[in-house]
């Protein structure tokens, strides 16, 4: 589900939240930036129905115009140069780079070790990377991603000291 | 890897709604050679070498142990970890269709693995030695270890 943000100049994402109050905070902290775009523009500073950014922006516009060679948005049936202005918040200018963020959404297996595929799916999880493999090399699961999906409410790690 | 690889930051979701602002990382997908199976290595630029866990290690076929020890710091605890010679594989940002760039490099075994996020982090002595990396604020790059001096050698200051 894509997250309200809040819009630096150059359409890069300086605060995101589900939590309308945090989003207030934010708002209020960075009161000068251009645009609070609440459920229009998620996370990756693409448009609404983009939910992942993997590819945002290497194509100079959103993950919906995947071949660079594409004339077409294949979301909107629009020139590539129209869609990249309607995709691109934040005002930057023509030709800018916006910010490029892999937004995951691992809430659901908090504290568990992932495999995702190439579209960010978890595919398998288990409490241990031990288990995982195990569990990847019964099902025969290849072409995935390992990690852990944090739990949100854990202090987030400084350094890795 | 003639081009640079153009990597998104990730936002693992760490502190998601304690924090208006999202945590960024930088991470690159690696592997064992000709595995199909990647973990998500954190770059840590103040890391002093390549760290992997005995899960990456088990994947490895030719990690090759050398005689040196480090004694290291990590999550709040010490270890005395054994430096491997390991082969590494590179994988390109998606969708590029790229082969995966391969090196081998040294990387401390660390066991058992405290850090919550990873597998694999990426410090100065394997990775930081074999690559120009530029971090910029809307994402970061990796380049082959010669592009650094191409670009900078002659320029004021050097």
């Amino acid at each position: 589900m894509p997250l309200p943000v809040v819009l630096g100049p150059m359409g890069e994402v300086v605060h995101h939240a589900e939590n309308p109050a945090v989003l207030a905070r934010g708002v209020r902290l960075y009161g000068r930036q251009l645009a609070v775009e609440n459920g229009v523009v998620d996370s990756n500073g693409c448009c609404a129905t983009s939910e992942r950014s993997r590819d945002t922006v290497q194509h100079g516009c959103c993950r919906h115009q995947r071949e660079r060679e594409a004339s077409v948005c294949a979301v909107d049936q629009l020139p590539v140069a129209t869609c990249a202005r309607r995709h691109r918040r934040g005002g930057g200018p023509a030709g800018s780079l916006a910010v490029m963020i892999r937004t995951l959404h691992l809430e659901a297996w908090a504290g568990l070790w992932v495999a995702l595929d190439h579209e960010d799916r978890v595919v398998a999880s288990a409490p241990t990377v031990k288990d995982l493999m195990a569990t990847l090399d019964g099902h025969g699961m290849e072409d995935v991603e390992i990690m852990r999906a944090p739990d949100p409410n854990e202090a987030i790690p400084y350094g890795l000291g | 890897m003639a081009d640079a690889w153009l990597y998104n930051y990730t936002d693992f979701g760490e502190g998601r709604d304690q924090s208006p602002r999202p945590v960024l990382r930088a991470t690159v997908p690696v592997s064992a050679p000709g595995s199909r199976r990647s973990f998500s290595a954190i770059i840590d630029t103040g890391g002093p070498i390549n760290l992997v866990s005995n899960a990456f290690i088990e994947t490895a076929t030719a990690a090759v142990p050398t005689d040196e020890r480090l004694i290291l710091r990590l999550g709040g605890r010490r270890f005395d970890a054994p430096v491997v010679t390991i082969a590494f594989a590179l994988h390109p940002p998606v969708p590029s269709p790229a082969a995966p760039r391969l090196w081998t490099g040294l990387a401390a075994v660390i066991d058992p693995w405290p850090h919550e996020g990873t597998a694999v982090i990426f410090g100065q002595t394997g990775f930081l030695d074999q690559f120009t990396v530029t971090f910029g604020p809307q994402g970061f790059t990796v380049e082959d270890g010669s592009t650094f001096a191409a670009r900078f050698s002659g320029a004021p200051g050097s």
